[in-house]
């Protein structure tokens, strides 16, 4: 455990100070000269990164007691996959394409998707999950 | 535990965040009559301590910077006037003074023609907290992790524990009161505005004593009196096939062994075990695990499958055995009893 | 010029040779023989190295402990690690660090200020020291393995009997339980080098004002562990043998350990403050070139200070539920002990104000002290106001409260005195550049750590916690302690330096470098291991200021014992109020005893840890032949040499007996402390009382029998006199009738004692189901104990006053059994009327 205390005390530093506000709006995952795949975070009509990095910040739904989640404090759950890399995936949930639109129907209902899904519907609603897709979206580094 | 340690259970805390910013938790914040006199005291003592640490660093600093002047000085009037005269007549005056702020602040003594207080146990446990309502007529309503109290009455609280010593704190109302095994103490509070304020352990329980914290949801008289009479019903009977499933399902799964549902009492996979915090209205709580998560269907799950990698040590095992249609149909139901 | 600005400003000439005889007498072994070594200037440098060695790793852990909480969430160490580092940062801070390192000063520095030239009884202090060395490091190891204590320093059960696991409370009852025991050694040691080693004419008006705040603070360790010691009897029988004391299933109460152990641990956070508290009225004066002002003040301040302390056990439990009228009488006595704090605090204010500072490095850290004890102070006085201690306790308030009069009340003081005393051990000066750096860094260091955990506490943080949500307006504060911290550890990084390399790099230091008064200056430097050179006769607070020639007259042999013609190490045993010469003290040279008798009981307390008890077995068994070995070689009696001219024409014996002798000192203030531990079980029973609805509770009812209770108190009473006779026997000079009156005394022991055994199994009690039986068995299996042991000492005893070893004398040891055997009849017969008839008058 202790190797993943110093990464998070710097990356706690910009964020620890903030008190009662949402956290800094840009997700510090992005990096400009990766390859791009399929899946590009403008595409995801309507999403803003900032408000989904602040949906999963805010853990109104709980994402991170399942996933591991990068640039997400705490969110270090075990339950369900980690969410590295979720802008280069091929595939959502070992099912779909990996495009905006399954992405955000998945994060909404995943039954619609596999009805043995062990992830249940949070109750987010679909702005919000499209938001949090575009968040995931700029996820395109493997730890 | 799978070898591995993890400790999710964080997330929640920054979910609490946020809710922190409306729940407060601070002494310098009061929300009721006691904490309010507490926080009046804390600023007269942290004043009072200030100009007097001024004074006697000033004092040094003459002895130190102008030498030559105090050393005409005879040193033991110092002593006699601001080593042994100043701090007797300042403390006599501040133990009357404290005495009297005592007084103030304990809200259970006997106030002539007022409403009875509302009397609620709490009973520690490692690492939460069980709520009991009496609601005045012989019944009693139990519930965990929340206390729900209207505005502007006094409510007693009875604190009792059932392993080790833990300690009942709302700095925004109160100060702290100890839950020692076999005994009862008794704290009366107050809220005076409708709100959510948060209170946590404070006397050190164990592994997870970071994570045993509580809220106090303050409503309105009437808003009270409803949500009172709401949890009085047993729990919610699910008519849609996709609860009943998560109903049985909840049941076959040995849940009720350990958690009581009202309603559930019958059959052979009846749900009225004493371990763990009743469940009969969860799905409204505002927490889970004591603080631990957010409450909602996602955390449910999550919290069923991997307790003891979100808390560890606390007496919930991980259920990861179930299949994953199984987990998420408990988690619907058990987010279903609201 | 005055005779102190003489005094400051003259260097005493080099020192001329020492006497051969003297020298040889006093001379350490060479190589690892030097560990054998037991002078109080070996040991006390050890003791001090030792603490400084568990100050680090107590700070290592306080680093981890910041590391973790630098942000919310943080996962540098599990929930269950986290609780065993804080844990063993309280603990070792305590009980490793603390508590040691300010007996390890007073065994270094006292003898030399008292002008003796080591403590009276040297093996004790050195068995002691191992024993602390030794058990101190295997306690903490637990933390390398993880099973280190886990439930806070103070171990409230039940979650430290009930909750914790094996082995982990177990670590903290046995291996702190048996330092504790060492410390009382301590505590006779240094009682008796106060009361009867101390320089000619140094009569209790003149004694150092260091040896005052010492002695006051011996005699609360020695009041304050022995309940805590009888305590952790308690716990570890609960644990080890299911007896229950603190289980409210069965009739205990956990509220029964939180007076036990705060009775011990309220005055603790006193008996860590006023050595320190004398180090500064020690130091000060040297730095503004005048004397102390209000002496009297000061020693009658410290005194009020003991006594308070123990009245205000309570105000670590206002959050417990009892009674408002028991809270305000505690939190009234809470706010008294801040008048004698005040008072020294403004003594010291007026000797700055009497005098002009020199700005060296110990002074610094003096103003330091002044600065955040005088904080810590107030916000003490805070905290014992009850309803605002209902909202600070257990907050981070406290934490920030409780360090800045630690750190700031012991640690500062502590930091001045190593940089103003170790040139007497090294002869060198440590780095003013360095120092002013290292003070700066962990004075602003501390702050930036300690200050805003009173605001992260107002806020609502309790302590205890492996980590807190974010958004409580928490994070930014806990960065900035954690912050503070890594400061405050590079300074510590940089005295640690300095404290090391000046041993070899430091300027050579000068005779009496600061130009001090006292008379631990007097000799040169490093100071030698015979102590003064000869002992001056003093005349008052400050000997070399009062006489700027007195290093030179010391050099000079023109005190007494300036030479040691039979070439024994020695001292002189001088009367207790007006310090008379009465007697040469021949002391003890080297000796592997204390060194290995200390290996092999902590090793033994460590494997009983483990529940090991057959290979614990073994090093229990060396540990006690070696005691009973060293006890046979005490009271060394050189034949044909009764008495000697020590100088000034005064002939003194070597040999004294009953209470004039050092010995029969040290069994009285052993008897004493042993007192308190038996206070502290009389007080267990009256309180279980007091917290039940019956006596006896639960239905329970004891069954004794009346005549075996007379019987074995008759017996009891009929063994005082063969042990009385066996003394007066041997004042006659008839080693052998000594000998049968202590069989004779052995005998009727042992009868009473089986009697009483027979009481107990008949009793119908059985205790490890109720904590009335469990505390029946108790409170005579503790006297039992006591008898038992003194039929050891008594048959020892007897062995030896019949064999009559040659150079050996045994008066002592009669004396002593006698003391040990009154008392411990009186506590049996105690016992036994409060078990029996208490229960008929509650």
């Amino acid at each position: 455990m202790a190797r993943r205390g110093m990464p998070i005390l710097a990356a706690a530093l910009s964020w620890a100070l903030a008190g009662c506000g949402e956290g800094p709006a840009t997700a510090n995952n992005t990096t400009g000269d990766l390859p791009r795949s399929h899946a590009d975070p403008q595409a995801v009509a309507g999403g803003d990164a900032a408000r989904g990095r602040a949906v999963l910040a805010g853990g109104t739904y709980g994402c991170g007691a399942c996933h591991a989640i990068p640039g997400i404090d705490g969110a270090r759950g075990t339950v369900g996959p980690p969410l590295h890399a979720m802008g280069l995936r091929a595939y959502v949930a070992g099912r779909l394409p990996n495009t905006p639109g399954n992405l955000v129907t998945w994060i909404e209902n995943p039954r619609l998707v596999d009805p043995r899904s062990a992830m249940p519907a949070t109750g987010i609603t679909r702005a919000e999950a499209t938001d949090v897709a575009a968040y995931l979206y700029t996820l395109r580094t493997l730890p | 535990m799978r070898g591995r340690h993890v400790l999710g259970a964080v997330l929640a805390l920054a979910a609490l965040a946020l809710a922190g910013c409306t729940g407060q938790q601070a002494v310098l914040d009061p929300r009721g009559p006691a904490a309010a006199h507490l926080a009046e005291f804390s600023w007269l003592l942290f004043w009072g301590g200030a100009a007097i640490f001024a004074f006697t660093m000033a004092m040094l600093a003459i002895g130190l910077v102008f030498t030559d002047w105090t050393k005409r000085t005879p040193p033991i009037r110092l002593v006699v006037w601001l080593g042994l005269a100043f701090p007797v007549v300042t403390l006599l005056a501040l133990t009357v003074y404290t005495a009297a702020v005592g007084r103030w602040v304990d809200l259970g003594r006997g106030q002539d023609g007022g409403e009875p207080p509302l009397r609620v146990d709490v009973v520690g446990q490692q690492y939460w907290w069980e709520v009991t309502y009496h609601d005045g007529q012989g019944g009693t309503v139990t519930s965990a992790n929340e206390l729900n109290i209207p505005v502007g009455r006094r409510v007693e609280v009875h604190l009792a524990s059932r392993d080790v010593i833990h300690s009942f704190w709302v700095p925004s109302l109160h100060g702290k009161m100890d839950l020692i095994p076999g005994r009862t103490n008794t704290i009366t509070i107050q809220a005076d505005t409708p709100g959510v304020i948060r209170g946590q352990c404070a006397e050190f329980c164990g592994e997870q004593h970071a994570l045993m914290a509580f809220f106090v949801v303050a409503h309105e008289s009437a808003a009270f009196e409803a949500w009172l009479a709401a949890r009085r019903q047993p729990a919610r009977v699910p008519e849609m096939p996709d609860l009943v499933a998560g109903q049985r399902a909840f049941l076959a799964a040995g849940c009720g062994s350990c958690h009581v549902v009202r309603g559930l009492a019958e059959g052979p996979y009846a749900a009225v075990g004493q371990l763990g915090p009743d469940l009969t209205h969860v799905g409204s709580r505002l927490s889970l695990a004591a603080g631990t998560l957010p409450n909602g269907v996602g955390p449910l799950a999550a919290w069923i499958a991997d307790a003891q990698d979100l808390k560890p040590g606390n007496r919930m095992p991980s259920f990861h055995h179930l299949d994953s249609e199984t987990l998420t149909s408990i988690a619907r139901y058990l987010g279903s009893l609201e | 010029m005055t005779n102190i600005d003489q005094a400051r400003t003259t260097t005493p000439p080099p020192p001329g040779p020492l006497p051969h005889n003297l020298a040889t007498a006093w001379a350490k072994p060479k190589g690892w023989r030097q560990l054998t070594e037991v002078n109080n200037t070996f040991i006390g440098a050890m003791y001090v190295g030792t603490g400084l060695l568990f100050l680090v790793l107590g700070g290592v852990l306080a680093l981890l402990i910041r590391w973790q909480l630098a942000v919310p969430g943080n996962d540098l160490l599990t929930p269950e690690q986290y609780n065993q580092v804080f844990t063993m940062h309280g603990t070792t801070m305590m009980f490793l660090f603390a508590v040691p390192i300010v007996e390890a000063t007073s065994v270094y520095l006292m003898p030399l200020q008292l002008g003796a030239r080591d403590l009276p009884f040297p093996r004790m202090s050195a068995y002691g020291f191992w024993c602390y060395l030794f058990g101190g490091l295997m306690a903490y190891s637990s933390i390398f393995w993880w099973i280190a204590p886990n439930s806070g320093w103070f171990v409230y059960p039940p979650l430290s009997t009930d909750y914790a696991g094996d082995y982990k409370t177990d670590f903290w009852l046995l291996g702190i339980g048996f330092i504790e025991i060492a410390a009382i050694a301590q505590v006779v040691e240094v009682v008796v080098g106060i009361m009867k080693t101390r320089a000619v004419g140094m009569s209790l008006d003149r004694l150092p004002i260091y040896s005052w705040y010492v002695l006051v603070t011996v005699l609360m360790i020695g009041f304050g562990f022995p309940p805590l010691i009888l305590g952790d009897i308690l716990m570890e029988v609960e644990r080890a043998a299911g007896w229950p004391f603190f289980d409210p299933t069965r009739g205990g109460d956990p509220l029964l350990w939180q007076h036990l152990f705060w009775f011990f641990g309220h005055p603790e956070v006193y008996i860590i403050f006023l050595p320190a508290a004398g180090l500064v009225s020690t130091i000060l004066p040297t730095f503004v070139g005048r004397p102390l002002v209000g002496y009297t003040w000061v020693v009658l301040a410290a005194i009020a200070t003991g006594f308070l302390s123990f009245g205000l056990w309570v105000h670590h439990m206002f959050t417990t539920g009892l009674p408002h009228l028991s809270l305000s009488f505690f939190s009234a006595a809470s706010f008294a002990v801040a008048i004698p704090t005040g008072i020294q605090v403004f003594c010291w204010i007026a000797t700055i104000w009497s005098g002009k500072p020199v700005w060296k490095v110990p002074f610094l850290y003096i103003i330091g002290f002044l600065f955040t004890f005088v904080m810590g102070g107030l916000t003490g006085v805070m905290v014992a106001a009850v309803p605002f201690d209902w909202q600070a306790h257990d907050s981070y308030f406290i934490v920030a409260h409780l360090h800045y009069v630690l750190i700031g009340g012991m640690v500062f003081p502590l930091l001045a005195a190593l940089y103003y005393y170790l040139p007497l051990a090294s002869g060198r000066m440590m780095s003013e550049r360095l120092g002013k750096l290292s003070f700066w860094l962990i004075f602003l260091g501390f702050h930036a750590t300690f200050f805003p955990m009173h605001v992260t506490g107002l806020l609502g943080m309790p302590r205890r916690v492996y980590t807190y949500p974010a958004g409580f307006g928490w994070d930014g504060l806990n960065l900035a302690s954690s912050l503070g911290a890594a400061v405050l550890a590079l300074g510590f990084v940089v005295f640690f330096y300095d404290l090391i390399s000046h041993w070899w790099v430091g300027p050579k230091a000068k005779r009496n470098p600061w130009g001090a008064g006292t008379l631990e200056w007097a000799s040169s430097l490093p100071s030698p291991d015979t102590g003064v050179r000869s002992v001056p006769r003093v005349t008052g607070h400050y000997p070399i200021w009062d006489d700027p020639d007195l290093p030179g007259r010391i050099d000079r042999g023109e005190g007494l014992l300036a030479d040691s013609p039979h070439g024994f190490r020695e001292t002189i045993r001088t009367g207790t109020v007006d310090a008379r010469p009465e007697q040469i003290l021949i002391l003890p040279g080297p000796t592997a005893v204390p060194l290995v008798a200390g290996l092999a009981t902590a090793t033994a307390f460590i494997l009983a840890v483990f529940h090991l008890w057959l290979w614990a077995a073994p090093p229990a068994a060396l540990a006690v032949s070696l005691l009973l070995y060293w006890a046979w070689h005490t009271e060394f009696r050189p034949e044909g040499v009764a008495s000697r001219d020590v100088g000034d024409g005064m002939i003194l014996p070597y040999y004294a007996t009953g209470p004039r002798s050092h010995a029969w000192w040290a069994m009285v203030v052993l008897v004493v402390t042993d007192a308190s531990a038996y206070g502290g079980l009389l007080f267990s029973y009256l309180f279980i009382w007091t917290v039940s609805g019956s006596w006896p509770p639960g239905g329970l009812s004891a069954t004794f029998d009346g005549t075996l209770a007379l019987a074995g108190a008759g017996l009891l009473l009929l063994s005082v006199l063969p042990v009385r006779m066996a003394v007066s026997a041997d004042r006659r000079g008839r080693p052998l009738s000594t000998a049968l009156f202590l069989v004779l005394a052995s005998l009727l022991g042992a009868a009473a004692g089986f009697l009483l055994w027979l009481l107990l199994r008949a009793s119908n009690l059985p205790a490890a189901e109720h904590t009335y039986a469990a505390l029946v068995w108790m409170m005579l299996l503790f006297p039992l104990g006591h008898v038992a042991l003194g039929m050891v000492m008594a048959l020892f005893t007897a062995t030896k006053a019949a064999v009559r070893p040659r150079g050996l004398a045994w008066s002592h040891a009669v004396a002593n059994t006698s003391l040990w055997w009154q008392w411990s009849v009186a506590q049996l017969l105690f016992s036994l009327a409060v078990v029996l008839y208490f229960p008929t008058l509650a």
